[in-house]
């Protein structure tokens, strides 16, 4: 077996042109996939690694009946998921035990209550212990407690940077910033908190893959108490005119909280599925909700799916580069024919001397994965370079292309898989040559 | 030109032959796909919008908390950006077409009407705004004076009290009474009666609704700078910058403290907003451009191969008295049966291909004109790839025929 392997090493060497031809070719295909794979894999990755696998989105269907003639359907591209806070509290009301919260993600203002200093962020006003679900990292102090929530205790939790900023360096723990029209006080210090993609608030047409992280955390009651502006995503029934009014909010009237509940097992998954659609069935029944009742829990993963936050162009391009990449296989692949078929005479004449046709095809299968592997460590750099090419676009999303060593790994399996490919029809072409007629012409 | 005895030899290079088929059809399967994918965001980056693009300019502020003289502020704010020379006209909108995020709302013909008959763009206007955006009047007339209402006031309002008049674009007109004048209509916004006053030529929304670009219509209402409005001036292109820097300075003077969110020209808006089409564009370009090249270099040396392997039988011809012109004709005639099996194969590969992508992200049907443009290219292409291989056969000396090789 060593004997072919030598040959076809021996023959990388032989018409350099060719062999450096196919070497770019396959380099080229190889690095298209491979940048547009890396991209994908990024932005189909879990955005909060170990915590996202436990939440899971509820949503009944409160709204009102279809009043749109209009063609096309508005919830195709961003599915429902609003709620009402009264409904909210219903629903989490009847699960005790679990961990559950109701969020909504808005920009606000926060300053030092001298009004010296401000700084503009977004924000989460959330019913229930929504930073230690979403595993917001605590650096100092703590979140609010069950008791605070319930009392519509002013407290607040801040991210480092807004900290720092607002208190000019000295300690912000236990101080007072003023949002809307109250004090809060600063209970917690947590830590950088910014998934990507930003799955916990999706405020239709808009990136969920840039803008900055929450820069505070704040209870839900105690921030409405205050008058705090909810500027985000938001459904108004009818009667409540949703269009005019820009900052204020009818808790009755609108849908406005994401409901999020922390779910281990199967059962309790399937328990609370129920309880959601005994909920919307009570609901229509007693003529609160006017439409079917309907009602969905997704994984985070199914929630970002539904909402196609990994662009279709990205996969798009994708199916680009896999066509890039299969033109340029049968390329090489004509190239080795060629390269194998005007070597017809030596091949004639080992066959001859008795070399079976299976050593031939060896031989030439040796050469093409040696191409390959040639093709895969050039590709390297190239993807390197697609990334960064990739990267200085600027769409939100591409700042996260970066090669990571599992990726290279699989490059490498994948080029010397392309290189025996392409190598196998030339490989039998070659074995299929009749030894004696070209050993004649000798 | 004989083609049999090209067919001849053909047969018995099947492999060679095959691949090289193979590699045109690939080429102009995905070349004629990534064209379509290109010309449809031409087709977006073309889109109009109805207004002067070149000649406006956007100021966004933003207060520090509630403001409760915003309106005051506004109005003056006004006065002093309408004072910089230059400007021709300013005002106070809520958007403008093709920004992110849009305010939307549906209209109905009869207050209780159960579905409502149009969803538009709702353009919240203060004075001067027609002119600022430069849209033209088809029929009707510009808002009057007591018609515009605080948007601030509105919010306090009881719903049954209110009512206003409107302006829709030509589009929205033609949905609502698609065979009558639309002007002196009255048509509901959730129970509000609108009396329709004008209609303009085109205003486009600021973003793709249920499929709709086009229909849109304008309220009497005055934002102002705190509660979703921002400022458009409009000005001759040469001056932008001048006059965007003026206008930051001006509003720093009316009153300070207050954050400056953007400052833009609307180029800049309508260019943000295409930059995806138009990376794609680029991206798709580099694909093609590439694809057409890889295919050349493999035509390039599967020919020189057969070159190479044939120069005997060349030196034969040449010898027998083919003259160099035949020899070059011969393989551009091989390369062009090779590539015309490959344009057949790939216009089948083509469709399939465009079917596969119609059925999982909404494109269209690609158009037939594709295809013999296509064919052209690849046509082409082939021929330029092949005259270098060919015209080296074509020098062959005929003593080549004498010498034992």
């Amino acid at each position: 077996m060593r004997y072919p392997f030598e040959l076809g090493l021996r023959g990388l060497s032989r018409d350099l042109r060719t062999t450096l031809l196919a070497v770019v070719l396959l380099a080229l295909g190889l690095a298209a996939v491979m940048s547009m794979l890396t991209l994908l894999a990024m932005l189909s990755g879990d955005p909060l690694p170990g915590i996202s696998g436990r939440l899971h989105l509820a949503w009944v269907d409160s709204r009102q009946p279809e009043r749109s003639t209009d063609s096309g359907d508005p919830d195709r591209d961003s599915p429902p998921f609003l709620w009402k806070l009264p409904d909210a509290e219903a629903v989490m009301a009847l699960h005790p035990q679990l961990r559950q919260a109701a969020l909504a993600s808005t920009i606000l203002q926060l300053s030092e209550p001298a009004g010296a200093r401000s700084r503009n962020g977004r924000a989460v006003l959330a019913q229930g212990p929504m930073p230690a679900m979403f595993g917001v990292p605590l650096k100092r102090g703590r979140f609010w407690t069950a008791q605070e929530e319930r009392d519509g205790a002013r407290v607040a939790v801040l991210s480092e940077a807004a900290a720092r900023e607002l208190f000019d360096g000295e300690d912000a723990l236990g101080g007072e910033v003023r949002i809307g029209n109250g004090l809060f006080r600063v209970v917690g210090i947590g830590g950088d908190w910014n998934p990507r993609p930003r799955f916990h608030f999706i405020n239709p047409g808009e990136s969920t893959w840039t803008g900055e992280g929450e820069s505070a955390f704040l209870p839900l009651r105690a921030a409405l108490d205050a008058g705090v502006p909810i500027i985000g995503s938001r459904q108004c029934d009818d009667e409540n005119a949703g269009g005019f009014g820009f900052d204020s909010i009818d808790l009755a009237g609108c849908r406005w909280l994401a409901l999020w509940a922390e779910l281990e097992t199967t059962d309790e998954r399937d328990a609370y599925a129920a309880s959601l659609a005994a909920f919307a069935q009570a609901r229509f029944e007693a003529g609160v909700f006017e439409r079917e009742p309907a009602s969905r829990l997704d994984t985070v993963s199914e929630w970002l799916e539904a909402n196609r936050v990994v662009p279709d162009s990205v996969r798009l391009n994708l199916w680009l580069a896999a066509g890039l990449l299969g033109l340029c296989m049968v390329n090489v692949a004509g190239l080795l024919a060629a390269r194998f078929l005007r070597r017809g005479g030596e091949l004639g004449i080992r066959r001859v001397l008795g070399a079976p046709r299976a050593s031939v095809i060896a031989q030439c299968l040796v050469e093409a994965g040696a191409i390959g592997t040639l093709g895969g460590l050039l590709a390297l750099p190239l993807t390197l370079f697609g990334l960064w090419l990739i990267r200085i676009q600027n769409h939100g999303y591409t700042e996260l292309a970066h090669l990571d060593g599992r990726l290279f790994l699989l490059l490498l399996a994948l080029a010397v898989a392309v290189g025996v490919l392409v190598g196998l029809l030339p490989a039998w072409r070659a074995a299929r040559i009749e030894p004696v007629l070209q050993v004649k012409s000798l | 030109m004989e083609i049999r005895p090209i067919l001849t030899t053909l047969r018995r290079h099947k492999t060679a032959a095959l691949l090289i088929v193979l590699e045109i059809a690939l080429a102009c399967a995905i070349v004629c796909n990534a064209l379509f994918l290109v010309m449809q965001r031409v087709d977006n980056l073309r889109l109009p919008s109805g207004i002067a693009e070149s000649e406006l300019v956007q100021v966004r502020l933003s207060g520090i908390g509630k403001d409760a003289n915003a309106d005051a502020i506004s109005q003056e704010d006004l006065a002093a950006l309408r004072a910089i020379p230059g400007v021709t006209h300013a005002t106070i909108v809520n958007q403008v077409p093709f920004q992110g995020g849009s305010w939307n709302s549906s209209l109905t013909l009869t207050p209780d009407q159960e579905n409502s008959t149009l969803n538009a763009a709702m353009y919240e206007a203060s004075e001067d705004t027609l002119a600022t955006l430069g849209v033209r009047l088809v029929a009707g007339r510009d808002f009057l004076p007591d018609e515009y209402k605080l948007s601030s006031e509105l919010e306090n309002m009881e719903i049954a009290a209110m009512s206003g008049a409107l302006i829709v674009s030509a589009e929205a007109a033609e949905k609502l009474f698609p065979d009558e004048p639309a002007v002196g209509k009255t048509v509901y916004m959730g129970g509000i009666p609108l009396h329709i006053v004008g209609v303009v030529e085109r205003l486009t929304r600021p973003t793709q609704m249920g499929g709709n670009r086009s229909h849109s219509m304008i309220l009497p209402i005055r934002l102002n700078y705190n509660n979703g409005g921002f400022y458009l001036l409009r000005t001759d292109p040469a001056r932008r910058d001048e006059v965007l820097k003026a206008a930051v300075a001006a509003l720093e003077k009316v009153a300070p403290n207050r954050l400056v969110m953007q400052q833009r020209s609307y180029e800049k808006i309508r260019a943000d907003y295409f930059s995806d089409d138009r990376d794609m564009i680029g991206l798709l370009l580099i694909v093609c451009g590439l694809l057409l090249l890889v295919t050349a270099l493999g035509i390039v040396g599967l020919a020189s191969f057969w070159v190479q392997q044939r120069t005997r039988q060349i030196g034969v011809r040449r010898a027998l008295g083919a003259t160099k012109g035949q020899i070059l004709a011969y393989f551009q005639t091989e390369n062009f049966i090779l590539a015309t099996a490959g344009i057949a194969l790939g216009m089948l590969l083509a469709f399939g291909v465009n079917q596969l992508l119609m059925s999982r992200y909404e494109l269209p049907r690609l158009p037939w004109l594709y295809l013999p443009i296509g064919a052209l290219v690849l046509w082409a292409l082939g021929q330029i790839a092949v005259f270098g291989p060919a015209r080296r056969a074509a020098s062959v000396p005929p003593a080549v025929a004498t010498r034992s090789v």
